[in-house]
């Protein structure tokens, strides 16, 4: 088995997580499902995979969903750069972009800097996981799943060093910033 | 962004204009009082730095510490030597000559036809008049009035009575030859020839709005070019800070980095806020947020090497907050600059 910690590391379970979801996934169907603008759903990969294919079957509206991916391109310039981009067309769409985990807020402001040139009508955030203390920048951040410390965590599509990804909870690393 | 100077006709809005850019661009404003504070302070005595604010034949004393250099030597050696990798915005003072040929100087100045700045000039006296009457009632306002602030400058050259009285056509003329003949004493030169300017802006044609535009472009021209002459790519450049500054800690290089890496734009240490001072008004405390983010309008400020610091620099937060409602400033803490470094290690 991947994981050998012990039970007092997880700091949510599957269950808490599912309910969680769920509850989600009711609040973004009551907010939206009056909207009569397309609805679409951008999430980042990998991390937050488990999470958007949960959440996309817990909101009850027609939506689309799509991934983009950013990764650091090591060049003269050595900058952040899209490297899987969006492909379906969202300008004028209700756009929700789904986070596994919300920190800094400088990833998540670079995908929506990104994002905005497809010219959306609404564009907002919802993450399973965030730290308001630790946000750096301001972000319209409207759904948290759960509040987080500074502890570093994995699973359910949180990774250290590409494993923990498969886990139905999220436990801490036993490491903190 | 490079060091902008502002030489100003009397009337012609350089002032506003300055604290206008100031508050766009989160750079520090310096005027001639904070120059002669800020670059003489080590070298010169109280007596001195109000003999230099008043004349300007002053400068050519010799320094206590070195007989064989003068004020002004002393003035435009630190100049040189801060402009370097520093930011501000220098408001008068002959500040386009001192940082003439400088490299990463661009020199700014406002003008109007003198029929105009006498009726601003006029406006002006009588804002001064109701000022000088309030502050009669009231002993003690101290508040300076930025608008005034020209009006304020002759307070040490005639009398406040004068100020207020006289035509405006004449307090224009001498605001102008106490600027021309400061400008003439200290360097021999004519405050009319415009050669040196990389900018003359006619407020009268322009508003305020309109020059801040012009500079603004003039500043993103200038940021293009230095970056291209540097990365010699224009296809990849990427414009964060002007240049390298030269950072106190590998933890601010780092977090440079980081912000260079997600294309955020930054300034370091644009600006200081004086948050303490003491009995005679003099600034015995200041605030110099490390990082300035133009697009958030926010201020940040690392905290990540010693953590016995925090606590002084959560007081001086507070303080600052207290002080200038409405700013925007974050504390980074070690544990945040760490994860945040940690995605892409």
């Amino acid at each position: 088995m991947q994981d050998n910690q012990e039970n007092n590391d997880i700091l949510f379970t599957e269950q808490q997580i599912a309910k969680r979801v769920i509850e989600l996934g009711q609040q973004i169907t009551q907010d939206y499902q009056d909207s009569n603008r397309p609805f679409s759903v951008i999430a980042m990969l990998k991390g937050s995979t488990y999470f958007l294919a949960d959440l996309t079957r817990a909101i009850k509206l027609p939506l689309k969903f799509d991934f983009m991916a950013i990764s650091q391109v090591q060049s003269a310039t050595n900058i952040v750069q899209v490297t899987r981009d969006i492909e379906i067309d969202i300008a004028g769409n209700d756009v929700l972009v789904v986070e596994e985990i919300v920190r800094s807020g400088l990833t998540t402001h670079y995908m929506f800097e990104h994002l905005e040139k497809f010219n959306p009508a609404s564009i907002n955030l919802v993450a399973m996981l965030a730290n308001p203390d630790q946000l750096m920048i301001n972000l319209p951040l409207k759904y948290i799943g759960f509040e987080i410390d500074y502890t570093r965590v994995v699973g359910y599509g949180l990774d250290y060093r590409e494993q923990y990804r498969n886990l139905g909870y999220i436990k801490k690393l036993n490491e903190t910033y | 962004m490079p060091i902008l100077t502002i030489s100003r006709e009397a009337g012609s809005f350089g002032d506003e204009f300055a604290e206008r850019l100031s508050n766009k661009s989160g750079y520090t404003l310096i005027d001639f009082d904070q120059m002669i504070e800020i670059f003489l302070k080590p070298i010169a005595s109280e007596h001195e730095k109000q003999m230099l604010e008043v004349s300007a034949k002053y400068f050519f004393e010799p320094i206590t510490t070195d007989q064989q250099m003068n004020f002004k030597a002393y003035l435009e050696g630190s100049i040189h030597d801060w402009a370097k990798n520093h930011n501000a915005i220098l408001l008068g003072c002959g500040a386009n000559y001192f940082l003439k040929d400088h490299p990463r100087a661009i020199h700014l100045r406002t003008v109007s036809p003198l029929e105009i700045r006498e009726q601003r000039i006029e406006i002006s006296q009588e804002q001064y008049r109701n000022y000088l009457q309030y502050k009669e009632k009231n002993k003690d306002f101290s508040t300076s009035i930025d608008s005034l602030h020209e009006l304020k400058f002759m307070e040490k050259f005639i009398p406040a009575t004068q100020i207020a009285d006289i035509s405006s056509g004449d307090l224009t003329q001498r605001i102008d030859r106490q600027y021309r003949r400061f400008v003439s004493t200290l360097f021999q030169a004519d405050d009319n020839q415009f050669d040196s300017f990389h900018l003359i802006l006619n407020t009268d044609k322009l508003s305020l709005d309109a020059c801040l535009s012009v500079v603004n472009s003039l500043i993103e021209d200038y940021e293009i070019n230095r970056h291209l002459a540097k990365q010699g790519d224009s296809e990849q450049a990427i414009l964060q800070s002007t240049d390298i500054p030269e950072f106190k800690n590998e933890s601010e290089k780092e977090f440079a980095r980081l912000l260079n890496l997600y294309q955020v734009e930054w300034r370091y240490e644009p600006k200081f806020f004086p948050v303490e001072w003491d009995e005679e008004n003099r600034v015995t405390m200041a605030f110099s947020p490390d990082f300035y983010l133009p697009k958030f309008d926010l201020y940040l400020e690392l905290t990540t090497m010693d953590q016995r610091y925090v606590s002084a620099k959560r007081k001086k937060l507070k303080k600052l907050e207290e002080l200038y409602p409405g700013i925007n400033v974050k504390i980074i803490y070690r544990r945040d600059f760490l994860s945040l470094i940690q995605r892409f290690e």
